[in-house]
């Protein structure tokens, strides 16, 4: 009997004795050395693939760009952007100069004018208006009331308000933003603004409705105290427009409805923790042109709520089928692409590099709290401190692409 | 050639068996089964017991759970026995990897040990053929798993952080058939048994081979093969299973 004890004892004790390793993973190498981008070819050969960190810098070179086609069925939803669909009888020039008063000219008693130095308000209740704005003051600005959708050219006018909004449009209609042939253009605000109760001037170039950007001119939209550029509505646009948005304090352009870019150069540079190159609580399409982001900022904690930095974000659905867009966001926690809608890529190229140390938020190249739907085009993405993607919700790619690369870091589709 | 002898021969097939097994299906996993019990009569009818077992897994190499068990059972008839009892179990709960879309690495939580309640009651019918017995067991069982706080790796964030495994509730029906032959003049029973577990559908089968070797009435040794097949993913992560067990019971 004891002879038996003492076999199944020591049977016990033996095993226990080798029952003392963990049959996890061995993922000690990934963890301490980072290694998440290796590839295993066996048990002796491990693959670091090399993969191109693609520069990404504001880009102010010319562009060609396919015809534009003008929608002319009246029934077509972005019809009433056009506005070659729009017809405008009365122009009111205003001339801004350091010499002295801004001075207005034209169909002046179609608008009341209010000219206070180089500070003008214009109120009107008259339709077909278009308002053609050239000179230049270091202490001016512009501040449109009307009733109906109006045209504003710009025809190289360089306009500095210390106290608040460069151009300050309270009418709620559409605003065709019209850069005239040729002209360079130059808004920038002062990094403290006069607030008027009740009102709204929440960027350098302020509307609180639609801002339609057209024509072939440049503009230059400074920000030191909030926005570069603003809608309280949404901004489209088109073909041929040059914008370059540098934003000291918040967000390169802020819009509550939705961003259309249909063409164009746009260069956005932010520099504020927290700040986004192009932010909006709505839809964005990106359909042509080439959109370069850069953006430098940390991140902000406010009331326990931590935000990082992004290229673009969008709260519902971003949708890209043309252009290029560029997105680079070396900050702190500073992301690529945030979507909370959403992001349905099929055409274009786009290219993010993430730079940024992991702190508080993760600089991530793409993140989206719902789907990612690749299915053209060529999608570049690059985070040199954390993961490539992350998507919370189902990831589609389609058939047919000509490469894939995958890493923890990158994810590179070309098709 | 003594009992103890040939008893210790039997331990040594077992165990050559055991090795045997660990090479022939290297996709199926390995474990021991050692138990320690005590059981008290307190009338023909009815009896309590006691018992502790430690499990081990990954070839044996890794110990997969403790568990202290006690148990009632009482004759309701010569041939249909009602049973009740509570295991406490101490788990060593696999690893879980999980992936991206992308298909690379999302996150990874190691194995971490935590505590299980369980509930059964039974009935067993039994009845002999010749020397042969069988037995229809059907158990209802009720296992609760508490939340617990573990860590994980999170790869794209490359940090650990504290992860929160929800409290789960399983309710199983098993049952299983046993069929015992009584050797003549033999303090040994060798018998087969097949189980079947439910949880509204199948989700695990386990075929038994063993042997009970009684000694003076008091002291009971046991020695069984099984195979585990998991049909049906129950999120623990187990596999399929090859297990060698030894028991000991005394009876008081």
């Amino acid at each position: 009997m004891k002879r038996i004890l003492y076999y199944i004892a020591a049977l016990v004790i033996t095993s226990f004795a080798v029952s003392c390793e963990n049959d996890d993973t061995d993922f000690s190498d990934i963890i301490n050395n980072h290694k998440t981008d290796t590839t295993v070819v066996d048990s002796d050969t491990v693959v670091v693939p090399v993969i191109e960190v693609k520069e990404i810098a504001i880009d102010s070179t010319a562009l060609e760009e396919p015809s534009e086609v003008i929608p002319t069925d009246h029934e077509d939803p972005s019809y009433e952007d056009y506005v070659e669909n729009a017809e405008f009888k009365y122009t009111v020039n205003i001339h801004f100069s350091d010499d002295g008063n801004a001075t207005l000219s034209g169909n002046t008693a179609r608008v009341k004018a209010t000219v206070n130095g180089n500070h003008v308000t214009i109120s009107t209740s008259t339709k077909k208006i278009e308002y053609v704005v050239s000179g230049s003051s270091s202490n001016g600005s512009l501040k449109i009331y009307s009733d109906y959708k109006f045209k504003l050219t710009l025809n190289g006018v360089t306009l500095t308000n210390p106290n608040g909004a460069a151009i300050n449009n309270q009418c709620g209609k559409t605003m065709y933003l019209v850069l005239a042939d040729g002209s360079t253009n130059r808004l920038e605000d002062g990094s403290t603004y006069t607030d008027v109760e009740g009102e709204d001037q929440k960027a350098t170039f302020f509307s609180e409705g639609q801002i339609i950007f057209s024509g072939s001119g440049t503009l230059n939209v400074i920000a030191n105290g909030r926005n570069a550029i603003t809608s309280d509505d949404y901004v489209r646009i088109r073909p041929g427009v040059r914008i370059y948005a540098k934003a000291l304090a918040r967000n390169g352009i802020k819009t509550n409805d939705g961003v259309w870019i249909d063409g164009g150069v746009l260069n956005i540079e932010t520099h504020a923790s927290g700040s986004r190159g192009i932010n909006c609580e709505s839809n964005i399409y990106i359909n042509g042109g080439r959109t370069t982001i850069i953006g430098s900022g940390g991140v902000t904690i406010e009331q326990g709520d931590t935000t990082s930095c992004a290229g673009v974000k969008c709260d519902s659905t971003l949708t890209m089928t043309a252009g290029v867009l560029n997105i680079k966001c070396t900050g702190e926690g500073g992301k690529g692409i945030r979507s909370h809608g959403d992001f349905l890529f099929s055409g274009g190229e786009l290219n993010i590099v993430t730079t940024g140390e992991k702190g508080l938020a993760s600089p991530k190249g793409v993140k989206c709290d719902a789907g990612l739907s690749i299915t053209g085009g060529r999608f570049y993405v690059y985070s040199t401190n954390a993961a490539a993607l992350d998507i919370e919700g189902s990831f589609y790619l389609a058939d047919g692409y000509i490469s894939q690369q995958i890493g923890t870091h990158y994810y590179i589709v070309d098709y | 050639m003594g009992k103890c002898s040939r008893y210790t021969i039997g331990l040594l097939l077992l165990a050559s068996m055991a090795i045997w097994c660990t090479d022939a299906a290297a996709e199926d996993d390995f474990g021991m089964s050692y138990s320690l019990g005590v059981e008290k009569k307190f009338s023909k009818k009815t009896k309590l017991e006691a018992e502790a077992e430690l499990r081990t897994r990954n070839d044996t190499k890794t110990l997969d759970r403790w568990s202290l068990e006690v148990s009632a059972s009482h004759k309701l008839t010569p041939w249909l026995k009602a049973e009740a009892g509570y295991l406490w179990l101490y788990d060593n709960n696999r690893e879980k990897i999980t992936y991206n879309t992308s298909g690379s690495y999302n996150n990874w939580r190691p194995s971490y040990w935590g505590t299980r309640h369980r509930f059964h009651v039974s009935l067993t019918g039994s009845f002999d053929i010749g020397r042969f017995g069988f037995s229809i067991r059907e158990r209802y069982q009720y296992t609760y798993r508490p939340t617990a706080t573990t860590t994980r790796y999170d790869f794209d964030n490359e940090w650990w952080e504290d992860t929160e495994v929800k409290s789960k509730h399983d309710h199983t029906l098993r049952s299983r058939l046993k069929i015992d032959y009584n050797i003549p003049k033999s303090k040994l029973t060798p018998y087969v048994s097949a189980e079947l577990f439910n949880d509204m559908s199948l989700t695990k089968s386990r075929f038994m081979a063993g042997a009970d070797y009684t000694l003076k009435k008091k002291h009971t040794f046991g020695a069984f093969y099984r195979y585990q097949i998991v049909n049906s993913n129950d999120n623990d992560n187990e596999t399929n299973e090859h297990m060698i067990g030894f028991s000991y019971k005394y009876k008081f």
